[in-house]
């Protein structure tokens, strides 16, 4: 299988040559705000950590009795996750993670030179949809797949169960 | 059960020349492996996941969809429009199915027979099989007390418009109707391969080696000469370096749609360019809707009521409408949006019921469906394209399902689409139809998969003919889902079964 398939989920979708090219530029990720503290990872850069971390706080962001997704450590769960795919998906969450938080696609997509983390929270909600109401069908996906694995894990956590009213699963007699 | 072992944890190895080397342990391989074992074939069945029995269903759903489903759990189409559930342990589907058990409609049979010109897939010729299936499976109708509040929505609210519904056929003995078929049965009521023709299968001496993935074929000479194989480690998937070499007298691939496919294309046998298309999925729609009193979704056996109404659409593609379980997680990936919206929806979990509707696909003229091809690494990718008959299908089912949700009493009907509609009335319905459909903009999902290998008589349109042997490769059959020239109109276990069995019959005499 040519590169250039392993590359395509986002790079293609991406249209227009200026996109791609700033897709190409060493990474805006330089420009991440890291948390202040970063744990130990099998699969995400600090950086790209940060990327996901923020993300999931915009998704989940807790409140009225629920935890935000930081307090659970979705994205160091999502780290483990993704340790263990397959290397063709390891390389598509690692150009989504890069091209969601570099300044110069966020400038040209939708004319904001600061890459994610670093904006406010309400911004952040902002860019958010931006890349879910997009018109490009693979930023659509980029939002959906970020979306899925920062859901999933946060809902399989049994102490999200109380705020969802999910007394959990039977004891079974075996 | 004993006697499944284990090719990364075991110092022993398979036997090297079996006469029938099975790939895939689930509804297809199984029931292969006990027949053709009892037939006095030497039978070697390699399964790539996992083996885990009851003990070890901890019902929870990250340890579910991480050890009992492909890609842990987050095997999607390439542009992720649709989810793809389908199972990955010994008893393969069979150990996560929801239960529902059909035998395939003779429209379905008559269809392939006239258009792909398969020969002797005949209601008579499968009858016998599927009688014997159903005994050792204890496939019954069950009675209303297996249907919880959340089928009962589609029983109450098909019956209210005058609409066709029935309680299925399901395969369990002393359910406890727990509701948690989807992440294991913690109790064997579920009659999964795992639990029946499996331990048949071992008790008249085939092999079964779970962590063993086949890698790919050899084939010379019109033959597969060698099969390789590699251990993979049961806590990270990932190959320990053994690899082993097996060379049987005849090679069934029972990988399932996608899997079966993309092994062959790895091994290079795609001489006319059918591997991998003609890939079904019977695309689930869904809406979800909030009722006044409980539903508890996530309690109760799933699936317990179908209808068939809008099965046949002249000229349009058909759907079928069942009932999922709702737990966490699902619900969470179901509805659609984030944030605090997303949030106090998920609050609402106990009054939420969900219904499915999954489009009839393969049936129209010209209906391709999706196709399998191989990513980087060899590992498989699925395309699946929104085709105009298919959005046309998830609005009308849309609009369906809604219509019970409401008959049967709900507060407000929600769509999946990714700026939800939300609909109170009759009146509402329309707005589904200006609502864009595609990925990205709608969740979907599938958990039947289909095709990829099609059965058919002309090599240039399909893979395996009317005996599941391959066009091209004498020693070399596929048996299960993948050799369906359409999708089904109704759950596919029952017919993958009825196949293997039938498809014995054609192995034994090779």
């Amino acid at each position: 299988m040519s590169s250039q398939t392993r590359r395509g989920f986002l790079v293609r979708g991406l249209a227009g040559a200026a996109v791609i090219a700033a897709g190409a530029v060493p990474l805006g990720l330089r420009k991440t705000r890291l948390p202040a503290v970063v744990p130990t990872l099998s699969f995400f850069s600090a950086a790209e950590y940060a990327v996901f971390r923020a993300v999931a706080d915009q998704l989940l962001p807790g409140g009225a009795g629920w935890p935000p997704a930081s307090s659970l450590d979705v994205a160091a769960r999502a780290d483990a996750l993704f340790a263990l795919a397959d290397e063709a998906t390891q390389a598509d969450v690692r150009q989504l993670l890069g091209l969601f938080d570099n300044a110069l696609v966020a400038l040209l997509l939708d004319g904001r030179p600061t890459p994610f983390t670093a904006l406010a929270p309400a911004e952040q909600g902002r860019a958010l949809d931006a890349w879910r109401t997009s018109r490009l069908v693979l930023r659509r996906s980029g939002f959906s797949a970020l979306r899925n694995v920062a859901m999933a894990i946060y809902y399989a956590d049994p102490s999200t169960w109380e705020g969802v009213g999910y007394p959990g699963p039977p004891e079974i007699v075996r | 059960m004993t006697g499944v072992r284990s090719l990364a944890g075991d110092s022993a190895r398979p036997s090297p020349k079996p006469d029938v080397l099975i790939a895939g342990s689930g509804s297809g391989g199984a029931v292969l492996a006990a027949r053709l074992a009892a037939g006095g074939a030497r039978v070697l069945l390699l399964e790539e996941g996992g083996h885990y029995t009851k003990d070890d269903f901890t019902l929870r759903e990250d340890w579910a969809f991480t050890h009992l489903y492909q890609d842990r759990g987050n095997r999607a189409t390439a542009d992720l429009g649709f989810v793809i559930l389908q199972g990955r342990s010994i008893g393969g589907g069979t150990t996560v199915n929801w239960t529902t058990s059909f035998r395939t409609p003779d429209r379905i049979l008559e269809h392939w027979a006239k258009v792909h010109g398969v020969e002797g897939l005949t209601a008579a010729r499968l009858g016998p099989h599927w009688d014997a299936i159903e005994e050792r499976l204890g496939i019954h109708q069950v009675g209303l007390d297996h249907v919880n509040r959340n089928n009962g929505v589609l029983y109450e609210g098909a019956a209210k418009l005058g609409w066709q519904r029935e309680v299925t056929h399901r395969n369990v003995r002393g359910c406890m109707k727990s509701g948690y078929c989807g992440m294991g049965c913690p109790i064997d009521a579920k009659q999964s391969m795992m639990i029946t023709f499996i331990p048949d299968a071992i008790e008249r001496g085939a092999e079964v080696w779970a962590n063993a993935r086949v890698q790919s074929l050899e084939v010379a000479g019109g033959r597969v000469r060698r099969v390789k194989v590699r251990a993979l480690d049961p806590n990270t998937d990932r190959p320990t370096g053994l690899e082993v070499e097996i060379e049987p007298r005849i090679c069934v691939l029972s990988c399932g749609a996608i899997n079966s496919p993309a092994l062959l294309l790895r091994s290079g046998l795609d001489p006319n360019g059918r591997l991998g298309r003609r890939t079904f999925i019977h695309p689930v729609s869904s809406t979800l809707a909030i009722f006044p009193d409980e539903v508890r979704p996530f309690y109760g056996p799933p699936q317990s009521v179908a209808s068939h109404q809008f099965a046949v659409r002249e000229g349009r593609m058909g759907f079928f409408l069942e009932v999922p379980p709702l737990h966490p997680m699902l619900a969470a990936l179901a509805l659609t949006g984030y944030g605090a919206r997303h949030r106090e929806v998920m609050a609402q979990l106990p009054n939420l019921q969900a219904l499915i509707a999954l489009s009839i696909d393969g049936l129209l003229p010209g209906d391709e469906g999706g196709r399998v091809s191989l990513k980087a690494g060899g590992g498989p990718k699925v395309d699946y394209p929104y085709s105009e008959p298919l959005r046309d299908s998830f609005r009308e089912s849309m609009k369906a399902m809604a219509r019970i949700q409401l008959a049967a009493g709900a507060n407000a009907v929600m769509t999946l689409h990714s700026d939800s509609i939300v609909i109170k009335r009759e009146a509402d319905l329309a707005l589904i139809d200006q609502a864009p459909l595609g990925p990205g903009l709608n969740a979907a999902f599938t958990a039947h998969q289909m095709g990829g290998c099609a059965m058919g008589a002309d090599p240039k349109q399909s893979v395996v003919r009317s005996d599941f042997r391959h066009h091209h490769v004498d020693n070399l059959f596929v048996v299960d889902g993948s050799v369906l020239p359409t999708s089904l109109g109704v759950n596919p276990q029952e017919t993958i079964f009825g196949l293997a069995s039938f498809a014995a019959g054609f192995i034994l005499k090779a």
